[in-house]
């Protein structure tokens, strides 16, 4: 199963965000979404898990079009799909562990003993032993933010969508979220979509790239074919020159 | 020139546009809750923990109003019946006003401001910070995770305050009026029971019920609708007090036509 | 959440429905524990009595109405009473709706009805008296009297009362009553005059002066029936019905002094200022009659009443006299 995008058009009041964006996702896959601020990356992730609803076009994930579900069908659906805030949106009236054991509680035949072991399991896994004790105000921003990815690959989803899981990170926790998200896809099989500014890390981790440029994808590719690419936009983006993207436009 | 002279129009049109969807939200988040209130999973735990916020909490705030209304209403029933009419209605009107309008009108307001602010800048936060977001995709309903319990806790313990807040109206009353106006209890009790009906409490009662689920779920409302970071929630918030406000003197109107015939 | 908490919001719960449930029962005055007897009162209207309100025996408030409701007949209202004090009540009780005070908060007064003859105590059906439930019937004092027989507790409003009436009942019409009254006084003075100096003369009394005195007689009656009825106007706001009767009094003495002026001519001059004053006294009576509102006043005027009784005594007098001593007046059948 996996995650399609038909044309898609989103505008807040008067201002166009998206535009004409399609995008495939296989299933098992990682696509890291590239492209500069405020384009409307995470617009466009939001649709994926019903947040936003598309203006037109369609959504489809795990072979149900998200957009014609009922309110029932879409909370079944996001029960598969973990989604990693920009910001973290951590609850801040909640420990750390209760914020990752949240999703783990709305599971039938789960026992506090068992979200706990898991709980610890996924803080573990981000790095963050010994914090689950902690309010989010007391967690630095990185912090916060692998301990929002804790809390999104808790109930083990099909999908995880990253939205910016290592900007602001120091680049060792940078390399250790990486990991992570490669051995999602590896050990489990699961789809994933990322948003990001790292090349490095976009080439990583990704098995496709896509960049979304005026409201729709530029360009989407393998990592190599990204490297390889004419496209001057492209181009401008991953080196980092502005002025290929004022020709282009 | 065209465009100059139809921009009146268009801002006439404009806000009666927003002011429907306005409503049509409200509608929605009316019919969400409703619809939430099945899952009651979601929104059990938190019941107990928003009485207390809600309802304990306020308990100080609105027992400190009660007091000094009781004790200003007995100074003033006085004051205004010198001579013509007998001490004793001191009593009647300290009772009556307490238990059918200033007990729960008074009450509610400031609740508006205490309870209604603190959900509108809760929730709005929330929204701001993506937290309703982040419960949406860890599949709570936030209308049964933020909006039932709130609004449930409103309805159960707005009136309970009123009624503890009409009991201390009425004792401060009762204590200015032996001490400060030289009555006999016998008086007081006399004028308090002479035209008392149980029907003027469960009034109250109604009354509160009705102002605990308005300033709960206008406080929801705005949390809501907030965007655009902590200017927008500080706007959320006096928004919400200022409305719910508003509503609450509607109502209280709405109820003295319909209840009181 | 903690514990602390959790019993804190059962704290406050609890709290404020005993605040609600305790502050509205001791309100009402509800009594625990003590067995309540029951009793009805058919009253023809309640005025506004309502549940809730006192009843009272011998002044000692006894118990409480509890229900009120109009007979499925329509004829008379139940009003349902529970006395938490055991009591005798007399056994000719019978039920006074009345106000409590001036301020609209009415109670229900058991009585011995021998002690209000006046009152007219709501007939009980036989079937109901036989019920388990004590019926008894039931008077409702109209609120105006109440207000009248409270005068003297409520002077102080009463005079911005009498101040607002003035209008309809100014110093002018209490002059032409009082004038009327003297003279009535100055009349039978003179007619009682006439006759003492007509008593040596003796002959036969005439037919004519025979009807005469019967019809004097009989309108002195109704007068002073009507002037009775002054008198009841303090506890009873039959104003209507007394301003007919004495109507009709001035009526029947204008006929008799009508038929006086026929059979003697001495007497003419003494009965026309009888029928100039009777003509006064029909004028005030009309004054009355359109000034209704002011009836407070000529309620509260009661030397109008002391004067009237004295005038109806002489009357009276005169009339005995009369049927005694006819041949005093054998001076009336000479024409
Ligand atoms: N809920 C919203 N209401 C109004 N405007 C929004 C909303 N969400 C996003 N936008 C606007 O859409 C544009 C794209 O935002 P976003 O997707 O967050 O950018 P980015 O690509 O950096 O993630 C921005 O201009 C933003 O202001
Ligand atoms: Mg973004």
């Amino acid at each position: 199963m996996s995650i399609r995008l038909i044309d898609v058009h989103k505008a807040f009041g008067e201002k166009q965000v998206l535009t004409g964006f399609s995008l495939d996702i296989e299933e098992g896959q990682t696509l890291s979404i590239i492209g500069g601020s405020g384009v409307g990356k995470s617009v466009a992730l939001k649709h994926v898990v019903g947040l936003l609803e598309p203006d037109s076009g369609e959504v489809w994930v795990d072979g149900r079009n998200v957009s014609v579900l009922s309110q029932e069908e879409l909370y079944e659906l996001r029960r598969d799909v973990g989604y990693v805030f920009q910001f973290a949106a951590l609850f801040d009236s909640m420990t750390v562990n209760d914020n990752v054991g949240m999703g783990l509680k709305r599971i039938p035949g789960w026992t506090p003993a068992r979200i706990s072991a898991r709980v610890e399991e996924c803080l573990h896994l981000v790095d963050l032993d010994g914090y689950g004790d902690r309010f989010p105000a007391e967690l630095s921003g990185g912090q916060r933010k692998r301990a929002g990815l804790a809390r999104a690959i808790a109930t083990e989803p099909k999908y995880l969508l990253y939205d910016e899981p290592t900007t602001g990170l120091d680049p060792v926790t940078t390399a250790v979220i990486d990991q992570l998200i490669v051995r999602m896809r590896s050990e489990l099989g699961v789809t994933g979509v990322v948003i990001t500014h790292d090349m490095d890390s976009a080439f990583r981790i990704s098995d496709r790239i896509a960049m979304l440029y005026d409201g729709r994808i530029r360009f989407e590719g393998t990592p190599d074919e990204v490297r390889g690419t004419q496209d001057r936009v492209v181009r401008g983006f991953i080196e980092g020159r502005p002025d290929l993207l004022e020709v282009a436009s | 020139m065209r465009i100059s002279l139809l921009r009146p129009v268009e801002a006439v049109g404009q806000a009666v546009l927003s002011a429907v969807a306005a409503v049509g939200r409200a509608g929605q988040l009316g019919l969400g809750a409703v619809r939430a209130l099945r899952k009651g999973s979601i929104w059990g735990p938190h019941l107990l923990p928003q009485m207390a916020k809600i309802g304990v909490d306020s308990v100080p705030i609105a027992l400190f109003i009660a007091l000094f209304t009781g004790v200003v209403l007995s100074l003033q029933a006085s004051y205004t019946f010198t001579g013509a009419i007998p001490l004793y209605f001191v009593g009647t009107l300290v009772g009556k006003t307490m238990v059918l309008e200033l007990g729960p009108v008074l009450t509610g307001l400031a609740l508006s401001g205490r309870v209604g602010a603190n959900i509108a800048a809760e929730i709005g936060t929330m929204r701001v910070t993506e937290q309703v977001d982040a419960l949406e995709t860890l599949a709570y309903d936030p209308n049964a995770y933020l909006v039932v319990p709130r609004v449930l806790a409103g309805a159960l313990m707005f009136p309970m305050v009123v009624l503890l807040a009409n009991g201390v109206g009425v004792l401060a009353g009762w204590a200015t009026s032996l001490s400060l106006l030289d009555m006999s209890s016998q008086e007081f009790l006399k004028g308090l029971r002479l035209f008392f009906r149980s029907w003027d409490v469960w009034f109250s009662v109604i009354k509160s019920v009705s102002f605990g689920i308005t300033v709960t779920s206008v406080g929801c409302f705005f949390g809501f609708g907030t965007t655009g970071g902590a200017e927008g929630v500080g706007r959320a918030t006096t928004r919400s007090v200022v409305v719910s406000s508003m509503i609450i003197l509607v109502l209280d109107a709405f109820w003295a036509a319909v209840l009181l015939k | 959440m903690s514990k602390g908490r959790e019993l804190l919001v059962g704290f406050v719960i609890i709290a404020a429905v005993a605040v609600g449930v305790v502050g509205t029962l001791w309100l009402k005055g509800v009594h625990w524990g003590r067995p309540l007897e029951p009793l009805q009162i058919l009253v023809p209207d309640v005025a506004q009595l309502t549940p809730g309100d006192a009843v009272v025996f011998r002044g000692v408030r006894i118990g409480r109405v509890s229900t009120i409701q109009v007979e499925p007949d329509g004829q008379a209202v139940r009003v349902s009473v529970n006395l938490e004090e055991q009591v005798k009540l007399p056994a000719d009780a019978g039920g006074v709706v009345a106000p409590e005070s001036m301020f609209g908060d009415w109670q229900a007064e058991i009585v011995s009805r021998s002690r209000y003859p006046r009152y007219h105590f709501y007939d009980v059906p036989k079937v109901d008296s036989t019920a388990d439930v004590r019926v008894i019937g039931g008077y409702t004092i109209p609120e105006l009297t109440r207000l009248t027989a409270s005068a003297e507790e409520i002077s102080t409003n009463l005079a911005n009362l009498t101040n607002r009436l003035e209008l309809a009942f100014n110093e002018q019409t209490a002059q032409n009553l009082s004038r009327a009254i003297d003279n009535i006084e100055a009349v039978t003075r003179e007619v009682r005059d006439l006759v003492n100096r007509e008593a040596a003369v003796a002959a036969s009394v005439t037919a004519n002066a025979d009807s005469a005195l019967n019809e004097i007689e009989q309108a002195s009656r109704a007068a002073r029936v009507s002037f009775e009825r002054v008198q009841q106007l303090l506890s009873d706001a039959k104003m209507d019905s007394i301003m007919d009767n004495v109507q009709l009094a001035t009526g029947d003495i204008q006929k008799v002094s009508g038929v006086l002026a026929n059979s003697s001519g001495d007497l003419r001059g003494t009965l026309a200022s009888m029928d100039s004053s009777f003509a006064r006294l029909d004028r005030i009576t009309a004054q009355l009659e359109s000034g209704r509102g002011s009836l407070g006043r000529l309620l509260a005027d009661s030397t109008f009443a002391v004067r009237a009784e004295g005038v109806l005594e002489q009357l009276d007098l005169l009339l005995k006299d009369l049927r005694e001593n006819p041949r005093r007046y054998v001076r009336l059948s000479i024409f």
